[in-house]
């Protein structure tokens, strides 16, 4: 595994994960454009052009670019049955992991060069996933009472 | 040909729950929302058990005499001509229903569907809404997280109308993975599972015949396969169901509206101020034309979101704008009745201070105003 020389020897994949999980470059688009944004990536990935899918689904090339516009909603039935078209499943569609805050990549350096903030990173990643919701309710609980 | 017609069995439905309402539902109300808050009446209780009207929302092969949208929305729209709070006690178990039918399996809606029927039938409820985050599905704070073949839930919900008198819930909750919107699902959740715990119910200035209350999920153990849909699909699931309630919700705006407008109407041909009943002074017979016009266009709409519905077409815009346009028109024309109406609909327990505290309720259930702008917005 490539690693960076950064004070703890963190695997570079590792750095890009956390990059790509807080990046809030994206401009503002609501639930439908992004979902949309997610079927017209799959569709590409498929190589398939707007005609060809929406014949398969059985809609109009008009509806379908609606749909990867956001200016439609994709219900339920759609979505499942274009998923399994294009071999993706539901929460492919709706996953927002790579979208939430953003920093820089220098100041997740910085951030995970701090030896608590590593630690308690690391310690957090063996964690299931309630308690992980634990540590940071417990963190922000710290927060509020140094705020008072 | 666009037809405005009514087929017979339309007309039909609709004077029997005009009936229903003029007879059972107004005198029933006023005694109602006069009450403290608590669970729903027995006496709509029973109106909901014996008129047997949840088989209006279950397919034939649960149980239930399935109407087509147009139609629901006549029945819908009587109730609320009767009362705006059973009204909503029936649309928010028709929303419960709807999240059922659009994803739930067969053995969800064969194991489900049926408490809703019959003499026995009970409401049902939907817990969205949370105190902190509204409906913003990405912030759900209720949780679900698996734990072998179940799912442990923990949460508070609120408002939730027919909190306490629910044969099932469908509850959204975030399974907390890290994926945003694609942790959102959706469960049916019993009214009489363990760790569930209601109240206090709430004391609303409006629609107080619905009771609202406050809903608590402490570590209830929901098996996995009462997840409605497949793993993430919560979120398209909550919006479909949504748009699907938001145009029957409307019918209930209509309802009210018409009930105010009639009040208004008798009163502005009855009452008379120097021979001449107020109805002929222009100022008050312009408003009623303008009313009865608003009431026609904004059934129309309705009418025009529930056939989208029947044809299986797509109608989230034309749900928003039904639910825009019938919503502002049934308060305007409550609070403009109100004023016509002088000191009479201000002195004692009347209908029409009760449409009016019902219609400003009625334009934040099912989103906003805001909220139907900013979806008719992003699909045009």
């Amino acid at each position: 595994m490539k690693e960076t020389s950064v004070y703890f020897k963190i695997p570079s994949e590792w750095i890009q994960t956390f990059y790509s999980r807080f990046n809030r470059q994206q401009p503002f688009m609501n639930a439908y454009e992004k979902i949309g944004r997610k079927l017209q990536e799959a569709r590409e990935e498929a190589g398939l052009s707007q005609e060809e899918l929406a014949k398969k689904i059985g809609c109009t090339q008009a509806s379908l670019s609606n749909y990867e516009l956001g200016k439609r909603r994709l219900y339920l039935a759609d979505l499942q049955r274009i998923g399994h078209l294009l071999g993706k499943q539901v929460t492919y569609f709706l996953d927002e992991s790579n979208e939430l805050e953003s920093v820089s990549v220098n100041e997740v350096q910085q951030i995970i060069k701090e030896q608590y903030l590593h630690e308690i990173l690391f310690a957090a990643k063996e964690l299931k996933a309630s308690q992980r919701k634990s540590v940071l309710d417990f963190i922000r609980w710290q927060k509020d009472e140094g705020a008072k | 040909m666009i037809s405005f017609e009514l087929s017979t069995e339309q007309k039909r439905a609709e004077l029997k729950f005009m009936r229903l309402a003029k007879k059972k539902l107004h005198p029933l109300s006023l005694k109602i929302d006069a009450q403290e808050p608590g669970p729903i009446d027995p006496a709509y209780l029973d109106i909901l058990a014996d008129e047997d009207l949840n088989a209006f929302l279950v397919p034939k092969q649960y149980g239930g005499r399935p109407l087509d949208f147009i139609t629901l929305s006549l029945v819908i729209e009587g109730l609320a001509y009767g009362c705006a709070g059973f009204a909503s006690i029936y649309g928010a178990t028709l929303h419960a229903v709807s999240a059922v039918l659009i994803g739930g399996s067969h053995d969800q809606k064969a194991a489900y569907l049926p408490l809703l029927l019959g003499h026995r039938g009970k409401p049902a409820g939907c817990c969205i809404t949370e105190q902190k985050g509204g409906s913003d599905t990405s912030r759900f704070s209720t949780t679900a997280y698996p734990d072998g073949q179940y799912y442990i839930l923990n949460g508070t919900k609120s408002p939730v109308i027919n909190a306490g008198d629910a044969a099932f819930y469908v509850v959204w909750a975030n399974t907390n993975t890290g994926k945003g919107r694609g942790d959102i699902n959706a469960f049916i959740v019993p009214g009489d599972s363990p760790g569930i715990s209601i109240g206090p119910y709430h004391d609303k200035p409006g629609l107080r015949c619905a009771p609202t209350a406050t809903v608590s999920f402490s570590e209830v153990q929901v098996h996995s396969s009462d997840m409605i849909g497949l793993q993430g699909s919560g979120y398209p699931l909550l919006m479909q169901s949504l748009d699907w309630s938001r145009a029957l919700f409307s019918a209930i705006c209509v309802g009210v509206a018409k009930a105010a407008f009639d009040q208004t109407a008798a009163f502005a041909k009855q009452r008379s101020i120097r021979n001449k009943p107020i109805i002929k002074n222009q100022g008050i017979g312009f408003s009623l034309a303008d009313y009865a016009t608003d009431i026609c266009a904004g059934r129309l709409l309705v009418w025009r979101a529930c056939r989208m519905m029947d044809r299986n077409a797509h109608y989230t815009k034309e749900a928003s704008m039904a639910k825009l346009f019938a919503s502002r028109m049934a308060a305007r024309i409550a609070s403009e009745g109100m004023l016509i109406m002088g000191l009479t609909a201000h002195t004692g327990p009347n209908l029409m201070a009760k449409f009016q505290r019902d219609t400003q309720v009625l334009r934040l259930l099912e989103g906003t105003d805001h909220i139907q702008k900013i979806i008719i917005s992003s699909q045009i």
